[in-house]
């Protein structure tokens, strides 16, 4: 929804002729770029803090052939993909599967919905330490701590998803004979899509706080593990290049998302170029 | 842009559409009952290592020494302080970077593709970077809380304020309302509600960002720092009390922010049930 909203300034309080003046905003954001690289530069370059503790640009770059020519630099950021995609999909099939349950049983979901819905203000980091000594250092316990902390994004969307199917398709849905279950995959499911898409979305930003978090806490590999290194050892250029490769991550992972949500939920597409035809 | 808050008020809205039965109840309670058995028996006969998952009994226990003990009172402070202090820089500084960024469509366009981006960085890596600069104490805690909780305050401003339809733009306008009036009367009444639930989602990235500080960081004191410890030493009883006690700061924090929004915006209930 807040896609919608942010876009939809573009209709906004502009008036059509006062339009083809006007210079496109982007052109702004291209120029704010040099603006925010001038200024780390010169906050950098008058020492505002110790060079040791933030870089300049100049020092980020010159360590990016470092991290990135390190013989161990593709075993770690391995790991630190295989514990995202791993917690990710784990994290996403337990909830989707809890939101299928509860959805279609409103016993179930008057028994549980109290216990698992607190689970919103839950910070998982907490469980971190206690998972490093159930299941040691090893990625194991990273995938579970990812996949604790996404699957509530994907279960309450996808719970509240089924609730939104139209009552008039339902009853159509019901008059030509559908089973529960042909009305699940062929109108509640399809119509919960675009709302689990946005859970899924946050669920990857999370999943991937989760895997850096527990990292953190005690890994034996791991960008994250490597960021840590670098800090300790006082190399606060290349803990900035894992920085921004953490960054590059989550661009790609929100692209990777946006572009499945616009080839399955393909009928929304419309919606998304035309939100102000989405607005009521 | 996908606004988490967003997401994160639906847990609400379904709670109060459901109607508990006496059948839900039976489950609910049975699953419990079987539940606490489990969790007693098992590492009882030896299913499970009773060493690294302690039983119920021991659990209570551990809780018992732990709100007996003198030394904790200090960390439950310090973590407390530290999330509340966090949380208002934060929700200040979120606020007045939506107002000033959000109130103009032609700025926030310009810098959408900047918050995209701020928004698909996970913070939380910028912590090791600021214990280095700041040090163990309760300042690193603090910004890095800070760093984390005031994003989804900015963005839900924003989105509030460009919430209002074209339409009801336009007839402002047409009643020769000035800046300042579509502001007050339109943009911000029609925002509250949807910062109200960014600053929640705030509180809870709040705790998180300490609790993350407090793990990382050795040195300082803290719930975090007590739980790390008590894993270390495998003295599982405290570890699960330490977590308890976590939880229920956590969910009582979250029900006071419902307490509060539902007084603040009492007129925008039933909107926001049709909008989500």
């Amino acid at each position: 929804m807040s896609k919608s909203t942010l876009s939809t300034t573009k209709v906004t309080l502009e008036d059509p002729q006062k339009k083809k003046k006007k210079f496109s905003p982007y052109w702004i954001t291209a120029a704010l770029f040099p603006i925010i690289m001038l200024t780390w530069y010169v906050i950098t370059e008058i020492r505002v803090l110790h060079p040791i503790l933030m870089p300049g640009p100049e020092a980020v770059l010159k360590a990016v052939p470092k991290v990135f020519g390190s013989e161990t630099f593709v075993m770690h950021a391995t790991r630190t993909l295989t514990e995202i995609v791993g917690g990710f999909a784990l994290g996403a099939t337990v909830g989707f599967i809890l939101g299928l349950l509860l959805g279609s049983s409103n016993v179930l979901r008057a028994a549980y919905l109290p216990v698992l819905s607190a689970m919103e203000a839950v910070p998982t980091v907490i469980i971190a330490p206690l998972l490093i000594a159930w299941l040691g250092f090893g990625f194991e316990g990273k995938i579970v701590q990812a996949a604790f902390a996404c699957f509530y994004a994907v279960f309450i969307t996808t719970l509240s998803g089924l609730a939104l199917a139209n009552a008039n398709s339902v009853s159509l849905m019901q008059s030509l004979g559908a089973s529960k279950i042909q009305t699940l995959l062929k109108l509640r499911i399809p119509s919960a899509l675009p709302v689990i898409f946005g859970g899924l979305q946050l669920g990857a930003t999370i999943a991937i706080i989760g895997a850096i978090v527990s990292e953190f806490v005690g890994a034996d590999a791991g960008l994250g593990f490597l960021l840590l290194r670098y800090r300790s050892s006082y190399d606060t250029p290349s803990a900035w290049v894992l920085i921004f490769c953490f960054l590059a991550i989550g661009i790609a992972t929100y692209l990777i998302i946006s572009l499945a949500e616009k080839k399955i939920v393909f009928w929304r597409a419309a919606a998304i170029t035309r939100p102000d035809l989405e607005k009521k | 842009m996908s606004s988490s808050a967003d997401i994160r008020s639906r847990g609400k809205a379904l709670r109060k559409q459901t109607k508990s039965t006496k059948q839900s109840m039976l489950v609910g309670g049975l699953t419990l009952v079987v539940f606490l058995v489990l969790w007693e028996l098992l590492p009882t006969i030896g299913v499970l290592n009773r060493v690294l998952i302690p039983t119920l009994t021991d659990t209570i226990w551990g809780l018992g020494q732990l709100v007996s003990g003198g030394y904790w009172w200090e960390d439950l402070g310090s973590t407390l302080s530290s999330v509340v202090i966090a949380w208002t820089i934060g929700v200040t500084f979120g606020i007045t970077m939506g107002v000033t960024l959000g109130t103009s469509p032609f700025i926030r366009t310009a810098i959408t593709p900047y918050a995209i981006a701020l928004q698909a960085l996970p913070k939380i890596v910028l912590a090791p970077v600021l214990i280095g600069a700041l040090g163990f104490g309760s300042q690193s805690k603090i910004a890095i809380a800070v760093a984390i909780c005031f994003f989804p305050v900015w963005i839900n401003t924003m989105v509030g304020l460009a919430l209002p339809s074209a339409a009801e733009f336009t007839f402002m306008k047409s009643l020769n309302a000035s800046r300042v009036q579509v502001f007050r009367k339109l943009q911000l009444p029609s925002s509250v509600p949807i910062v109200l639930v960014g600053m929640k989602h705030a509180m809870l990235l709040s705790f998180t960002g300490v609790l993350v500080a407090e793990i990382l960081s050795s040195a300082s004191n803290g719930l975090g720092k007590l739980v790390k410890e008590f894993s270390l030493q495998l003295n599982m009883p405290l570890s699960l009390a330490v977590i308890t006690v976590v939880l229920t700061i956590a969910v009582s924090l979250v029900s006071i922010m419902d307490v509060l929004e539902r007084k603040v915006v009492f007129w925008s209930e039933s909107e926001r049930g049709k909008n989500s």
